[in-house]
């Protein structure tokens, strides 16, 4: 049967040997995920742009106590998720609002299913709804934009956050609530 | 209309965002190797500054103090002084120059 982690395992072993490009293509592979998460958490985008170069160049000091026991894409994103939470830390930002805090409580019905109104055009649901997103605080929209545009499953998401499953289920749930309600908000 | 989680997906995936530009991946190589030969470098001065301070201890000990004069007489203090000092000069013109400067971040 194939090794799963084969790729990984090939891609790391070849920048390990500092083979010509091999972190190049590393970089390449994974570039587009670590801008997802931090430029979701810190928003602003030349502090991402840096803090992504940071994140590279930590992947490349320690990639040799990578150990294969989660997928690399996991442990990039782990490291991106590290430096941006930092980033946020010095910065004094909460990475959750006060009344979005929760204590691991497990909702199981993720998806809370449900056409919104009819009768609302789509593109102006869509534009309302990118301006919601950025009003949700940076852990849960991280998290949202991992879920829904990387499609990364939620035991992976918690490999990177460091969050529980639960938790992180309860995020998106209260996330797609709230975007319902922002919307209500915002549509007449 | 769609789902919401549809409707999610579609405003996260259209959204405007410069994101990394192109040839990111190719300077964040190139540097990752520049400060593997920084490293290098570091560790060459520090095994360097070890053994030299290792030999002048090592001096003192076996010429005593009135071999210490002798040095100090002779101007080997002052030759040293001038090395570090011709030294520094050269770093900080080289720094001003730009030479051992990290390379720009990609814009």
């Amino acid at each position: 049967m194939d090794d799963p982690r084969r790729p990984d395992r090939e891609m790391v072993e070849a920048v390990l040997a500092r083979r010509p490009r091999a972190f190049e293509r590393l970089v390449r592979q994974y570039q587009g995920l670590c801008w997802h998460i931090v430029q979701r958490m810190v928003r602003d985008p030349d502090d991402a742009h840096e803090l992504c170069q940071d994140t590279f160049m930590r992947v490349h000091r320690y990639l040799h106590q990578y150990r294969f026991d989660s997928a690399l894409k996991s442990w990039i994103g782990r490291v991106a998720y590290t430096v941006a939470l930092r980033h946020l830390e010095k910065k004094r930002i909460p990475v959750v609002d006060a009344d979005d805090e929760v204590h691991g409580e497990l909702v199981e019905n993720v998806g809370d299913g449900g056409d919104l109104e009819a009768g609302l055009v789509e593109e102006e649901v869509v534009r309302h709804l990118r301006s919601a997103i950025e009003r949700l605080a940076p852990l849960p929209r991280t998290i949202l934009t991992l879920h829904h545009l990387e499609e990364i499953p939620i035991p992976e998401i918690a490999q990177i956050t460091g969050v529980p499953e639960g938790t992180i289920k309860s995020h998106l749930f209260r996330s797609r609530a709230r975007l319902r309600e922002l919307l209500r908000e915002l549509l007449p | 209309m769609k789902n919401i989680d549809e409707l999610i997906g579609r405003a996260l995936r259209e959204e405007p965002s410069r994101g990394l530009p192109a040839g990111f991946a190719a300077r964040i190589a190139a540097r990752a190797v520049t400060g593997e030969f920084s490293r290098f470098e570091t560790f060459l001065m520090i095994a360097l500054v070890g053994a030299l301070v290792v030999c002048g201890v090592m001096n003192v000990g076996r010429l005593g103090s009135e071999g210490m004069h002798e040095v100090v007489a002779n101007g080997w203090i002052a030759a040293f002084l001038a090395c570090v000092a011709v030294s520094w000069l050269i770093g900080m013109t080289a720094a001003r120059s730009g030479m051992s400067a990290p390379p720009p971040a990609p814009q």
